[in-house]
């Protein structure tokens, strides 16, 4: 028998080899004469053991055709821009964070990001109009005008969705702090016979958009193809967005908004 | 510059749709959630240190867009078990592997963990990662990652029979020593 005790922690980093090797070489030691140890640490052993055999034979199996080379082709684009930056710069890598010179530098990018994403938008024609009888059909929702939107970005969590009393729909997709920890919200806001729009409004004094762009052509019912996501997913890396919270941080980030 | 990261990824494929199929419990879910995770990845290639490790770094990619896929798509009620249908490889025709009632029921007792805690069993014992490497990835506190992996590991010792006399004599090689 051994005169150390270990606790179940210590066993399982053992087992895991994440013990210190001072520590590690005293159970090593003890396990010798120890056979109650041995029966402890074997659970974790095993467990490991079991879950790495069972899963090891899935990276024998090929990545589909089809996927494979989806990813090869992105591979060719971003090796190529990587090459040719300066080709680049019209194209979705501009949302890139760049060496920024000090100070002031924050606002232009946004106004740049904005004005960008608003070109897109128009060029995926996906039904925001911003002439004809709806002059301001896209640019309301950039400006926030909708009241119940302000409502439901300080109200509701993650995950829900809500119908608005213009007949609009909101749905919340996340919450997430950015680099200099302002509360941001990831929504998505269904106008009828009106493209989905994804929007990122960030908190200070009040909601601002800091980024929108049309997901959906109006008359599809389907969800946004991921793909057509990038520039938003560019934008979320630009702005150093961290994970999305939890839904106890969320209500607790956006009570602290409240006070 | 990054001359590697396009090779390196690639290379990484099979690891990042295995942790998929975990997270998604569905191949055809997995598949989509690997390419979402390759388009951010290229996207954010620049923030790419080479100094750290490009495993973790794309793990945790997937692993947020795997949350935002859940709450964008409301997933979670479609998901399947990922033993509903057999190995990609053996509907294949072009690799005969031996799935033993072993394999699935290990793979089994993994896919009813909850989620929280079948991902720090992934990582950790599948993936070999460490526990700092996988506290990083899911943005919680190394203790965290340690709580969740011991309750785990109960669960499905419970379920697979692993801790009863006759199994604890079974081959103990050591821990390996990561980082």
């Amino acid at each position: 028998m051994s005169d150390v005790t270990f606790s179940d922690n210590e066993l399982m980093a053992y087992a895991d080899g994440e013990l210190a090797e001072a520590r590690a070489s005293e159970i090593d030691f003890a396990l010798v004469s120890d056979t109650a140890l041995a029966e402890r640490l074997a659970l974790f052993v095993d467990t490991r053991a079991r879950m790495s055999d069972a899963f090891a034979p899935m990276l024998d199996e090929p990545v589909p055709d089809a996927l494979m080379q989806n990813i090869r082709k992105l591979a060719e684009e971003s090796d190529a821009a990587q090459n040719a930056p300066e080709e680049a710069e019209s194209t979705i890598v501009a949302f890139r964070p760049r060496a920024a010179p000090p100070e002031a530098s924050r606002r232009p990018f946004w106004q740049m990001a904005v004005a960008a994403t608003l070109a897109l938008a128009i060029g995926l024609g996906a039904g925001i109009r911003l002439g004809d009888n709806q002059p301001t059909g896209g640019l309301q929702i950039a400006a926030l005008s909708d009241p119940y939107i302000v409502s439901a970005l300080s109200e509701m969590s993650s995950g829900e969705r809500r119908l608005l009393d213009s007949g609009s729909e909101i749905t919340i997709i996340a919450t997430f702090l950015d680099e200099f920890g302002a509360v941001c919200r990831e929504f998505e806001y269904d106008k009828p016979e009106s493209a989905t729009l994804v929007s990122v409004t960030c908190y200070d004094t009040e909601w601002r958009v800091k980024f929108a762009v049309a997901a959906a052509p109006a008359n599809d019912t389907a969800y946004a193809p991921a793909s057509s996501l990038a520039t938003l997913d560019a934008y979320l890396l630009a702005i150093g967005a961290g994970a999305p919270l939890t839904l106890e941080d969320e209500a607790q980030a956006l009570a602290k908004l409240a006070e | 510059m990054n001359d590697r990261f396009s090779q390196d990824l690639i290379d990484f494929l099979p690891n990042l749709r295995r942790f998929a199929i975990s997270l998604t419990r569905s191949r055809d879910l997995a598949d989509d959630l690997v390419q979402i995770t390759a388009e951010k990845a290229f996207a954010a290639r620049d923030r790419f240190d080479p100094e750290t490790r490009l495993d973790a770094w794309l793990f945790r990619i997937m692993r947020n867009a795997w949350i935002d896929m859940v709450r964008r798509k409301k997933t979670q009620g479609t998901q399947i078990d990922i033993d509903d249908k057999p190995d990609a490889a053996i509907v294949d025709g072009t690799r005969v592997v031996e799935t033993s009632l072993m394999l699935k029921s290990a793979r089994k007792a993994m896919a009813e963990l909850p989620e929280n805690q079948r991902e720090v069993m992934m990582l950790i014992c599948v993936e070999e990662l460490s526990y700092k490497a996988a506290a990083d990835i899911l943005n919680i506190p190394t203790g965290t990652v340690m709580s969740r992996l011991s309750r785990a590991r109960m669960t499905i010792s419970e379920k697979l029979g692993i801790n009863t006399p006759d199994r604890r004599s079974s081959a103990y090689k050591g821990g390996k020593r990561h980082e």
